[in-house]
């Protein structure tokens, strides 16, 4: 490895040019410096940077972002290399600032740690949801198998984050990054709204945005799917019971949840449309129903999990209090919700969000977000 | 760690305490914020399921520990 001649390719960028000798297999060349997550990655090539850096009117050199968790600079030019390497199209390039840009956004009605994504055991994943023209323009998966796998923009815009907070941030697994399981979804989380089967407006207009405007949201995930299947409820009612049923346990069992995604496939969102239910109406009844007496949120015998039992007796667990309802979502807004999926399949997906509601506290959740901009 | 070494730069002696279980994952972010050196203690692991009688057990049998590395120079 060496610097190597450009011949003028490299103006404009400031990034170090490896010269790989032509006999090393360039893939695992940047695997063993420890530069990819495992899966074979593009070798960003000036003119490949290039081409990313074209999608955009912005300065290379431009910083946007200290990324964690070693608050390295996140140039436009280091995005767009990480960018390459996930295999993004140029044209997802806006996402992928988007992406970054939504991890700063200063709106936050609770603590959103763009660090906590990479320095947590929890080991958190951004989901991030699409809405917007830019859904159709690109073919952002919206509909059928929304939440998986062989979408390219889905699999590359949520990979290129992932990277950059690897190759730039320095979150490591194994170094710094010190998530206890982790699990696929920390590949990559991305999604479409379907907006059209929605009974409820589009999520970035709920939160501000104007229809026409392409919008990324990002949410912290640190579990999920919990996927609630009720194939057979016919009346909105019936179907958010089943819903906070679900959500009843999830993350700590017996504590209360960070915020919290449900997606919505669209034949459960066609329940919600014929009763005429609103997102509050969902949440309220949700809120109510997930909602238990502090006894049932104690440690008890048959799970160590909650409320610890040496607390007893001491000021705010007396017998007295033990019937005082304990939230499992303290604010109603630690309940958000999207549509997306096929039609054939009454189902609603669950992800978990980051932390302990409880530590949170109650506030309004906003969720981070940026507009999409060439 | 950010903050342990925030301090430092500011000239405020600060000493690092985690769990046994975080010792390389300090080492690699001391590395990596340019000052490897930087005070630590480690105490034993797990913490989380700790009753409060328990941690302050804990923090009587660390804090002479705790004192003595932030009287060190750091290095």
């Amino acid at each position: 490895m060496s610097s190597a001649p450009t011949n003028g390719l490299t103006d404009g960028l400031s990034a170090r040019v490896l010269d790989i000798a032509a006999h090393v297999d360039v893939h695992e060349f940047l695997f063993e410096q420890g530069l990819t997550d495992g899966l074979p990655v593009v070798p960003p090539t000036p003119e490949r940077v290039r081409a990313m850096l074209a999608a955009v009117d912005r300065d290379p050199q431009e910083e946007i972002a200290k990324v964690p968790p070693n608050y390295a600079d996140g140039t436009i030019e280091k995005i767009a290399i990480n960018a390459v390497m996930a295999g993004c199209a140029p044209e997802y390039f806006p996402l992928v600032l988007a992406a970054v840009e939504a991890a700063l956004d200063p709106r936050q009605g609770v603590r959103y740690p763009f660090h906590g994504l990479v320095a947590t055991t929890a080991g958190a994943a951004a989901m991030m949801v699409i809405n917007g023209p830019v859904r159709e323009r690109l073919g952002i998966n919206s509909g059928l198998n929304a939440l998986g796998q062989a979408n390219r923009p889905s699999n590359t815009v949520g990979r290129a984050f992932r990277l950059l907070l690897r190759n730039v941030g320095g979150a490591r697994p194994g170094e710094i990054e010190q998530a206890i399981q982790g699990g696929g979804h920390k590949w990559t989380l991305t999604y479409a709204e379907y907006e059209e089967a929605s009974p409820w407006q589009p999520w970035h207009v709920e939160h501000g945005y104007e229809p026409d405007q392409d919008v990324l949201t990002l949410m912290p995930v640190m579990g999920g799917p919990r996927v609630c299947i009720d194939q057979t409820s016919r009346t909105a009612r019936a179907l958010a019971g089943s819903l906070a049923l679900a959500s009843q346990s999830i993350g700590d069992p017996k504590s209360a949840s960070a915020p919290t995604m449900f997606v919505v496939a669209p034949e459960h969102a066609d329940v919600f449309r014929a009763d005429g239910w609103s997102k509050n109406d969902i949440r309220e009844c949700i809120v109510e129903e997930t909602a238990k007496p502090l006894r049932e949120r104690m440690e008890n015998d048959s799970s160590g999990s909650g409320y610890p039992r040496y607390l007893l007796g001491q000021p705010g667990y007396t017998e007295q209090d033990l019937d005082r309802p304990i939230p499992k979502f303290v604010d109603p807004s630690f309940i958000q919700l999207t549509v997306a999926g096929s039609h054939a399949g009454k189902w609603t997906s669950i992800y978990t969000g980051m932390g302990w509601g409880h530590e949170i506290g109650a506030a309004t959740f906003v969720p981070p977000s940026a507009l999409i901009q060439g | 760690m950010h903050d342990t070494v925030n301090f430092e730069i500011q000239g405020k002696p600060s000493v690092f305490v985690a769990t046994t279980e975080f010792v390389n994952a300090a080492q690699h972010q001391a590395e990596r914020l340019g000052l490897p050196e930087v005070r630590r203690v480690f105490i034993p692991h797990p913490m989380q399921d700790r009753t409060d009688a328990e941690m302050h057990a804990h923090a009587e049998r660390y804090i002479d520990e705790i004192l003595d590395v932030l009287m060190q120079p750091v290095g």
